[in-house]
C-alpha cells in the first residue's frame, strides 16, 4: 500500500497544480514564438519566458509545499497511511515533475525551432540558461523541504530573483558562451561545459538534500 | 499486552517552553476515552505523537499494536484522525475528497457515507471553502467515519460547534461503539460531552497525566460533604480530603475517596454528615487540577 | 417536568436527562423499574443490548453496564451469558418495586425533617395530613 500511497499523493498534487503547469507551458511557448521571429523580439520573449519559469518554480514551492503546511491540509494528508518521509518524497517528485514538464517542453521546442532555423549555434547558451533555471528550482525545492519558515522561503525566492539578473549579466555574456552564438552548429567550449556541469551538480545535490533533510526532522508539525 | 488500542508508556517530549513528562495511559479496545485538560496541557501534542507527526524524546508509544512513529504508515490504515486545526483543500469539493479517501481505504462504506451526508446535511458538490466552520468539521469527520476505522482519534471534535451539530456528531460517535472492537480517543475541554459519552477519562495538566479512571468511578468517588461538628473540636483528618472550607460549625469537604464507610467514619468521629453532593465532571476536573498543582508546588 | 436537554430514543423510549443532577445510571434504572411497575415490560422481556442502548441514549457503555449490573443485583433483571438481559420472572415485581420507591421517598423526607429539626410527632402529623389530602383528592 505504501508505494501506491506515494504515487497517489503525487497524482493528487499534479492534479492540484495542473492549472499553473499548463499556464507556464503556454506562456513559455508563446514567448518562443515571439522570440524566434526577430532578433529584437527575442528580448520580450526572453523576459516572458524567464518570468514563466521562475513563477512556476515559486508557485509550486509556495503553494504546493508551504501552503499545504500553513493551511493545515498537511494534517489531513499526514492522517493518511503514510510516514512524513513518504510525504516529503511525494512532494519532491510532484514538484519536480510539475517543473520538468514545461521545462522540457520549452527546451525541446526551442531546440527544434533553432534547428529548423539553422541556428543551433545558440544551443549551448540555451542549454546553459535552462540548466540555470533547473538548478535554481532544485535549490528552492531543497530550501522549501528543509524549512517550514516563511521568512526563509521568502528570502530564498528573493535570492532566486536576484540570481537570475546576475546570471544574465555575468554568465550569459561570458566569452565562452556569448561568442559562439552564430552558426548552424553548436560549439561546446570548456566554459559552457563547466557551467552546465556545475548546474547539473547543484541540481543533483539539491534534490538529494531535499530528500535527506526532512528525514532528519523529529517534528513534522 | 499488545491488545491495547493505544498505549503511552512514560512518554516525554521537550519543547522550549513546554514539556510532556512521564505521560502514561492505555486505551482498551471497545472503549471511549475522554482526554481532558486545560488549554496548553499537552492534549494536542499527545495526539500528534500518537499519530507519528511528532516524535517523542522518551518513552514508548503503541498504536493498534504498532510501535510509533516507526510503523505509522501501517498503523494509520485503521485509524481515523480528525483534529480541530486540520483543513481540507479549500478549492476542492467534498465529493473530490470523498473520492480521494475512498480510493485509498478499502474499508470505505459508500452507503454509510451517503447516509452521513444526509444526516450532516452536507452537499458533496460544494467546495470546502464555501462551507461554514461547523460544516467543515462535519465534513472532515465524515471522511474519517465512512472508512469505519478501528480507532478514531479526535482532537476537540465538538469545539466551536452549535448544539445541533454537536448532537449529530455525538450520535455518530456513539454509533461507532456498537462494535465492541472499535475504540475512540478524543480530547476535549468540553466536560459535558466527556461526562456523557466517555467510558474512561484521563485528566492531563501541564504535560502530565494527573488522573485516569472509569468515568463512573470518578463520579462516584468525588463529592462534596457538608459536615456539622461541635464547636471546640477539630474536623477529623481522614484520607481522601482534597479541600476543606470551614465556616463556624459547618465544613464543606471535597473528597475524591467517598464511600458510605467514609461518611460513617466521619459520623463516628463526631462530624454529622448533613449532605452529600455529587460533583459534575467539570467540578471534579477543576478540583483535580488545582489539587495536583498544589501538590507539585505550582 | 419539562426536560430541556433530554435525549430521547425511538426504540425503548428511555430518556436520560442532562438537566437531572442524579447519576445517569440511576435515572436509567428508575426508568426501567417504572416500565416494569407499570407493566409495559413483562417478565421475560428482552432488554436492548448494552451497546445498542448506549448508542440510542448517547450515554457511555460503562454507564449502561452499571445500570444493568445494579438492576441485576436488585433482582429486577437477569443476564444470561451470550444471550442478553431480560426482565426477571419475579412475581409481584411491580409491587415490590413500588414499595422500594416508597422507602426511598420516606428516607429523603426523613432527611429533610432532620434538617428542619422536626420531631417524630411532627413528621408523622405531616404524613397523616398528606394521606388525608390524598383521600380527599381521589373520588
Amino acid at each position: 500500500m505504501s508505494r501506491s500511497m506515494v504515487w497517489r499523493l503525487i497524482v493528487k498534487d499534479l492534479y492540484l497544480y495542473r492549472g499553473i503547469v499548463v499556464l507556464a507551458t503556454v506562456v513559455g511557448l508563446a514567448s518562443l514564438v515571439i522570440g524566434v521571429d526577430r532578433q529584437e523580439g527575442w528580448n520580450i520573449g526572453a523576459i516572458l519566458f524567464v518570468t514563466s519559469l521562475v513563477a512556476l518554480g515559486i508557485f509550486i514551492g509556495m503553494y504546493g509545499i508551504l501552503r499545504e503546511r500553513q493551511e493545515r491540509s498537511l494534517l489531513f494528508v499526514l492522517s493518511l497511511p503514510i510516514s512524513p518521509t513518504q510525504y516529503a518524497a511525494a512532494k519532491i517528485v510532484s514538484a519536480l515533475a510539475s517543473f520538468l514538464a514545461p521545462w522540457l517542453t520549452i527546451l525541446l521546442t526551442t531546440l527544434v525551432l533553432l534547428r529548423m532555423d539553422d541556428g543551433l549555434g545558440r544551443a549551448p547558451q540555451i542549454l546553459a540558461m535552462m540548466g540555470f533555471f533547473l538548478a535554481d528550482f532544485c535549490v528552492l525545492l531543497a530550501l522549501f523541504m528543509a524549512t517550514a519558515s516563511e521568512k526563509w522561503a521568502v528570502a530564498g525566492i528573493l535570492l532566486t530573483n536576484m540570481s537570475v539578473s546576475v546570471y544574465f549579466m555575468m554568465v550569459n555574456s561570458l566569452p565562452g558562451i556569448a561568442d559562439y552564438l552564430g552558426g548552424a552548429f553548436p560549439v561546446w567550449t570548456p566554459t559552457v561545459l563547466t557551467v552546465i556541469a556545475t548546474e547539473a551538480a547543484v541540481s543533483i545535490i539539491s534534490i538529494a538534500l531535499a530528500f535527506y533533510l526532512p528525514s532528519r526532522k523529529k517534528d513534522f508539525i | 499486552m499488545s491488545s491495547a488500542a493505544v498505549r503511552f508508556d512514560r512518554v516525554g517530549k521537550s519543547y522550549k517552553y513546554f514539556q510532556l513528562t512521564d505521560l502514561s495511559f492505555e486505551l482498551v479496545p471497545g472503549q471511549i476515552m475522554g482526554f481532558v485538560g486545560p488549554n496548553g496541557a499537552g492534549k494536542s501534542t499527545t495526539l500528534r505523537i500518537l499519530m507519528g507527526l511528532v516524535q517523542q524524546d522518551q518513552g514508548e508509544v503503541t498504536l493498534l499494536g504498532q510501535p510509533m512513529p516507526r510503523q505509522q504508515a501501517l498503523a494509520k490504515r485503521d485509524v481515523g484522525y480528525v483534529s480541530e486545526d486540520m483543513r481540507l483543500y479549500s478549492q476542492m469539493t467534498l465529493a473530490w475528497h470523498m473520492h480521494f479517501v475512498a480510493s485509498i481505504y478499502p474499508g470505505w462504506d459508500a452507503q454509510y457515507a451517503n447516509l452521513l451526508l444526509k444526516r450532516f446535511n452536507l452537499r458533496p458538490a460544494q467546495t470546502i471553502k464555501s462551507l461554514s466552520h461547523g460544516e467543515r468539521s462535519k465534513a472532515t469527520l465524515l471522511l474519517a467515519l465512512a472508512r469505519r476505522p478501528k480507532l478514531l482519534v479526535l482532537d476537540e471534535p465538538t469545539t466551536g460547534l452549535d448544539p445541533v451539530a454537536r448532537h449529530e456528531i455525538l450520535t455518530e460517535l456513539m454509533d461507532v461503539l456498537t462494535d465492541e472492537n472499535r475504540s475512540i480517543l478524543f480530547s476535549s475541554h468540553n466536560t459535558k460531552d466527556v461526562e456523557q459519552i466517555s467510558d474512561v477519562i484521563t485528566f492531563i495538566d501541564r504535560g502530565t497525566v494527573i488522573d485516569s479512571s472509569d468515568k463512573e468511578v470518578f463520579l462516584e468517588r468525588w463529592c462534596r460533604m457538608r459536615l456539622e461538628f461541635p464547636l471546640g473540636r477539630d474536623l477529623p483528618a481522614l484520607p481522601g480530603a482534597i479541600d476543606t472550607a470551614v465556616s463556624g460549625r459547618t465544613a464543606v469537604l471535597t473528597t475524591n475517596a467517598f464511600t458510605p464507610e467514609l461518611a460513617a467514619a466521619y459520623e463516628h468521629a463526631g462530624a454529622h454528615v448533613q449532605d452529600v453532593q455529587r460533583m459534575t465532571l467539570e467540578e471534579i476536573f477543576v478540583a483535580t487540577v488545582m489539587h495536583s498543582r498544589k501538590e507539585r508546588g505550582q | 417536568m419539562p426536560c430541556i436537554l433530554c435525549i430521547t430514543n425511538m426504540h425503548s423510549n428511555l430518556i436520560i436527562s442532562q438537566a437531572d443532577r442524579r447519576p445517569m445510571y440511576l435515572q436509567l434504572m428508575e426508568q426501567i423499574r417504572r416500565r416494569v411497575a407499570v407493566g409495559d415490560w413483562q417478565p421475560g422481556h428482552e432488554l436492548p443490548s448494552i451497546r445498542a442502548l448506549a448508542a440510542e441514549t448517547q450515554v457511555s457503555v460503562i454507564t449502561i453496564k452499571r445500570a444493568y449490573l445494579e438492576l441485576e443485583r436488585a433482582g429486577v433483571i437477569v443476564t444470561r451469558q451470550g444471550k442478553g438481559s431480560f426482565i426477571a420472572d419475579t412475581v409481584d415485581l411491580g409491587a415490590s418495586l413500588k414499595r422500594e420507591e416508597l422507602v426511598e421517598h420516606l428516607v429523603a423526607a426523613a432527611r429533610i425533617a432532620d434538617d428542619l429539626q422536626m420531631d417524630r410527632g411532627e413528621v408523622l402529623d405531616q404524613l397523616g395530613e398528606a394521606l388525608d389530602q390524598l383521600t380527599k383528592e381521589t373520588p
